[in-house]
């Protein structure tokens, strides 16, 4: 294969593998995604070495110009903090097409290689899937090849390649020069077996990577970066709800949590309650209280919920441990297991120090992760309640006595609610003076008469709930939840309107339980005197779902338990997951009996020593490498050395001050070509070059002196030297006076 | 650490990309102890194993690369030439990408790097670099560095390969725009390769228009019936003596000027030598010193000889007497001494007193 063709392939593979990383966080605009998807298809087949037009100046100004645009429409955006990973992943975008498409020089490439990496660190701060590990993979074997043949392309660029022709007794007699165009066209330089091997070369790299993500010390100090990761947009769950809003729930299947039940059997009927509404208003529920009772955590993260509550074993069969990874949401909300009465919630170390109060708790029960982004992985103990008879489950056994405002609070009904509406509630509760059993009797009712739909008619009154209740007598589960909070209400039982998720689906592969966006579901939890609140859910039951089986189905709970893995092993892995494993490690290697406790504060002394020495190590480390590359970038010079750098640096600025005036030095010219070259334009600047080219010359090649004061002052004349007002042609140089060249060797 | 490894260790230079890449870790690892994302660290790892991979592999293609130096038969002070550079790549199956090879004068680099794309396993590529030696002498290439920034031009590893040859640099030959005239000429002394009127037989050849008719060769001719001539030998040889005063007072041994000067006084018995051999002269060549004589020098195969004495001459004091003249051949009429007959004399030297004016001689003054 030829190089140039290999270079530009590998180089397409890398930029694109970058690209389809911060696509997949789902922070690009669709629209952008597809016009830079589109732009970088297209420009692979429009090479700028064969299209004059692109050759223009005019047409990288008109880059420039757009990429100056887009800084300044997106500018304003990333001034607040928000949105400023957000713009800057867009500019990221418009900036890889420009140089995509300008193509010129080895430069452009690089820019083009820097604009991925940048990609692929936002993919690091904004991503938590699977995929993100599957790209680097590939990311990092088309680095591999496209960095090594970018060096060989700039090493042949640079230097000044020679075929040898050899002499008498093989004596080095003549020498041609290559032409680097000959080279990059060559099949011989690089072929399959290169790419095979530095392929696996790259997968070493992948596993030397991983070996030292785990060996890397972690240390949270938790510097805020502005980076806010857009959270997955809910079309079941909400914090508001306004009837008739949602629909075609059941067709959304983006995974919202993942929960695992560590030794544990799946309870029936297992929900996960959210959030609680209280106020209804014109087919609208709001929560007028918000969390904002503050607790410490005890040891290791742990929340206790009342001061009773104790988390003594898991092994108590009492208690239900639930593991729930929540993907990132638009909510702060976090889901416990419902009905029961939730005892601790425990929160990882990483969490614990974003905000002063992460975690706020409600006396309507409610959780809220305070400022939460991106994924999150909490453990709750909860304490299993009996299943209640008559259609619902108690949450709490001792239920604690209502105080007269929350009482008030919970029987909040709408001024200009419908008399209809409470004149069914009592024909359907006729005769029944508990109100457990009116209670029942509302719930059977709804379940019997009326109907599961997502397909809603248009509204015939302003009430929402008339309409369900007398005309449609069709709904979904906010419909259902929603007439039977107002109807108790109605009869003085305080109720009031729950948001979670209900069941999921169990993945048989991991053993852990999939909630989807299709799992939403809203159901009332009532205060009955007898036993406190109790979860009642009036919306009919749908029939048996019929087993998933195939083999895409199979390879769905796969793939799904590869990302919960992924999640479990490599994003949550912390400074207790790196003392374990060494733990594992040290036990391995040197069998001792220890004495282990599965108490979530057992390993607090030993994490906190732990981070500090991991603090101090890592600081250490840090510094080690400062002062190590410290000296390799300040390294001794002896004077020599240094005149040497001085008049290359000077000869550097003279090639400058040439390309502004428009002689750049092409590939595999010399200096005394250009400088002839420079002299035939009529430059004024030629005199003071040529003496300058051969001041250097001398020098480098003679082993005389160089006069740097001179050098000094020939450059500054070159750069006062008027502009030549004639155009005179620039004729390239023959072939004969490019072999006598005195660099030729 | 063994000092192998210690050698190696010293061999390893970032490059400017690599200190971006270095500052670029910097910055991600600081971002990642921070935050604790452990995406990042992943990301860290992978750049902390590049860095590793980039050792290794640069590593691999430094082994088994075996540099060869092919110098040119005759070097002389300020004349480029073109010292040949093989590199040999012994590795059986791993080719090696991007090497660079300087050559290394007396532990001094002597010239810019000699580059080579790619050499196959078990291969042998060839490349010359030019350069020019200032001074005559001889000279000692001790070793060879070779370095690679391959794969991805974060680091320059560089490996030093001892390879020692000598190189002798001839005096510079300097252009001869005339020449001092042999004064006079021996005849029967010594015969000349050379075509001359009468002397020995050298050879016959086909008679051409102008031939002398008598020395068309009947019998031969009648042989072969066309007419062939007889060729002679000239038997008039032309014998130079250059004596040479490489002497300067020892206070001057260090003055750079007087030094210079003698080293053009060199370079003209250097370029007269050369001359007179390749104009059929007879040579000898006479210097200060206790070493012993040339032989008398009779055909431009021996310019090797005179350039190789003349580029190792010492300087030494005006009390060193010049060298006696080697016996003459057995049988040979030729005079061992230089005394004028038959012989011319040329002195070359800076600022020598004149000879005897017994000598016909030409005085040559280095200019």
């Amino acid at each position: 294969m030829r190089f140039a063709a290999t270079h530009k392939a590998v180089s397409y593979l890398m930029v694109t593998t970058a690209f389809i990383m911060l696509a997949l966080t789902g922070e690009l605009p669709i629209l952008l995604t597809l016009l830079t998807s589109a732009g970088i298809v297209g420009s692979f087949f429009f090479d700028p070495q064969n299209q004059p037009w692109m050759m223009r100046r005019a047409y990288s100004y008109a880059w420039w110009a757009l990429l100056l645009l887009v800084l300044g429409l997106l500018l304003p955006d990333g001034i607040r903090g928000d949105s400023i990973w957000e713009g800057g992943s867009r500019f990221l975008c418009v900036f890889l097409l420009a140089k995509l498409w300008q193509r010129r020089s080895n430069s452009d490439y690089l820019q083009a290689y820097v604009a991925s990496f940048l990609m692929l660190l936002s993919a690091s701060l904004l991503g938590t899937s699977m995929v993100y590990a599957v790209c680097l993979l590939f990311y990092i074997v088309f680095s591999t090849w496209t960095l090594t043949l970018f060096h060989l392309r700039r090493e042949m660029e640079e230097n000044y390649l020679l075929k040898h022709l050899p002499g008498k007794n093989g004596q080095a007699a003549e020498s041609e020069r290559v032409e680097v165009e000959r080279i990059l066209n060559s099949r011989r330089v690089v072929g399959t077996s290169f790419l095979i091997a530095s392929g696996l070369v790259s997968v070493g790299i992948f596993l030397l990577a991983d070996l030292l993500f785990l060996l890397l010390p972690r240390v949270g100090i938790s510097l805020d970066l502005p980076v806010r990761r857009k959270g997955l947009l809910l079309t079941g769950f909400s914090e508001h709800i306004k009837l008739g809003a949602h629909g075609l729930l059941r067709e959304n299947a983006k995974v919202v949590m993942r929960v695992q039940l560590p030794g544990q059997t799946l309870p029936p009927d297992l929900r996960f309650r959210g959030i609680s509404f209280d106020h209804y208003e014109h087919g609208q529920w709001q929560k007028t209280h918000s969390a904002d009772d503050h607790r410490e955590p005890t040891a290791g993260g742990l929340y206790l919920l009342g001061r009773d509550a104790t988390v003594q074993t898991p092994q108590d069969a009492s208690v239900l441990r639930s593991e729930i990874y929540l993907e990132p949401l638009e909510t702060s909300v976090l889901f416990v297991p419902a009905p029961a009465k939730t005892l601790a919630v425990q929160l990882p170390d990483s969490w614990l120090s974003t905000s002063q109060w992460p975690l706020q708790f409600g006396g309507d029960d409610d959780l809220v992760a305070k400022n939460r982004h991106g994924s999150l992985h909490y453990t709750v103990y909860s304490q299993r309640l009996p299943a209640a008879a008559a259609g619902g489950s108690s949450r709490t056994a001792v239920a604690p006595l209502l105080t007269p405002s929350e009482r008030q609070q919970y029987l909040q009904l709408p001024a200009d609610l419908p008399s209809s509406i409470g004149q069914l509630a009592k024909e359907r509760t006729q005769g029944l003076s508990r109100p457990q059993d009116q209670a029942t009797a509302l719930v059977a009712f709804l379940q019997k008469d009326f109907a599961y739909t997502t397909q809603l008619a248009q509204p015939k009154h302003a009430e929402p709930l008339q309409d369900f209740l007398f005309e449609q007598k069709k709904g979904h589960c906010e419909y259902f939840a929603t007439a039977l909070t107002i109807m108790l209400r109605r009869l003085g039982i305080p109720a009031r309107s729950i948001n979670g998720y209900l069941g999921g689906e169990w993945n048989a592969y991991g053993g852990y339980l999939i909630v989807r966006q299709q799992h939403a579901h809203s159901w009332v939890e009532a205060y009955l005197p007898e036993r406190g609140w109790v979860t009642l859910d009036p919306t009919p039951q749908a029939g048996p779902q019929p087993p998933r089986t195939g083999i895409l189905h199979w390879l769905g709970q796969f793939s799904d338990d590869l990302e919960l893995t992924f999640y479990k092993y490599v994003i949550e892995y912390d400074l207790r997951s790196q003392l374990q494993l060494a733990a594992k490690f040290r036990r391995t290697l040197w069998p001792q009996p220890t004495i282990q406790s599965d108490s979530p504060s057992a390993t607090y002394p030993l994490r906190r020593w732990g981070r500090w020495l991991g603090f101090g190590a890592a600081i250490l480390l840090i510094l080690l490498m400062s002062r190590r590359l410290w000296r390799l970038l300040a390294r001794h010079q002896s004077v020599e050395e240094r005149t040497e750098e001085q008049a290359k640096g000077q000869l550097r600025r003279a090639l400058q001050v040439l390309k502004r005036r428009g002689f750049v030095l092409r590939p595999a010219e010399t200096l005394q070509q250009l400088a002839a070259r420079v002299d035939l334009a009529g430059d004024k600047s030629a005199a003071s070059f040529a003496e300058l080219v051969q001041r250097y010359y001398a020098h480098r090649f003679g082993q005389q002196t160089i006069d740097l004061s001179e050098v000094t002052r020939l450059t500054r004349t070159m750069a006062r030297a008027p502009r030549s007002s004639s155009a005179i042609p620039v004729v390239p140089l023959s072939a004969s006076q490019e072999k006598n060249s005195p660099e030729s060797g | 650490m063994n000092l192998r490894l210690w050698t190696r260790l010293r061999g390893v230079r970032l490059t400017r990309d690599g200190g971006w890449f270095c500052i670029v870790l910097l910055c991600i690892a600081l971002i990642a102890l921070n935050t604790g994302n452990n995406l990042l660290y992943l990301l860290l790892a992978m750049l902390l194993s590049l860095l590793l991979a980039s050792l290794l592999m640069a590593e691999v293609s430094l082994r088994g690369v075996v540099p060869r130096r092919q110098p040119p038969p005759r070097v002389h002070a300020k004349d480029p030439f073109l010292m040949g550079i093989v590199l040999r790549n012994d590795k059986r199956r791993f080719p090696s990408f991007s090497i660079e090879v300087e050559d290394l004068c007396e532990d001094e680099v002597v010239d810019k790097r000699c580059y080579f794309l790619k050499i196959p396993a078990g291969r042998t590529q060839q490349t010359s670099y030019r350069h020019s030696l200032l001074r005559r002498g001889r000279y000692v290439f001790t070793a060879f560095r070779i370095s690679t920034k391959f794969p991805f031009a974060l680091f320059r590893t560089s490996r030093y390969v001892e390879h020692r040859s000598e190189v002798v640099v001839y005096p510079t030959l300097l252009p001869l725009s005339h020449w001092p005239q042999a004064m006079t000429v021996a005849i029967g002394n010594l015969s000349m390769s050379k075509v001359g009127r009468r002397g020995n037989f050298h050879a016959l050849r086909e008679y051409r228009h102008g031939d002398d008719p008598r020395d068309i060769h009947w019998r031969s001719s009648a042989r072969r019936q066309r007419l062939v001539v007889r060729e002679h030998e000239v038997e008039a040889v032309q014998q130079v003596t250059l004596l040479v005063d490489n002497s300067l007072p020892k206070e001057l041994h260090k003055d750079p000027e007087a030094q210079l000067q003698l080293e053009k006084v060199i370079s003209w018995a250097a370029s007269l030598g050369a001359f007179y051999l390749e104009h059929g002269y007879a040579l000898r060549l006479c210097i200060r010193g206790t070493t012993p004589p040339l032989p008398l020098l009779v055909s431009p195969a021996n310019l090797g000889r005179l350039l190789l004495t003349l580029a190792l001459l010492p300087t030494v004091t005006p009390e060193v007497p010049f060298q006696k003249p080697p016996p003459p051949p057995p049988g040979s009429r030729i005079e061992p001494e230089p005394r004028g007959h038959g012989d011319s004399l040329m002195i070359v030297r800076p600022n020598a007193p004149m000879p005897p004016e017994s000598m016909r001689c030409h005085i040559v003054e280095a200019e």
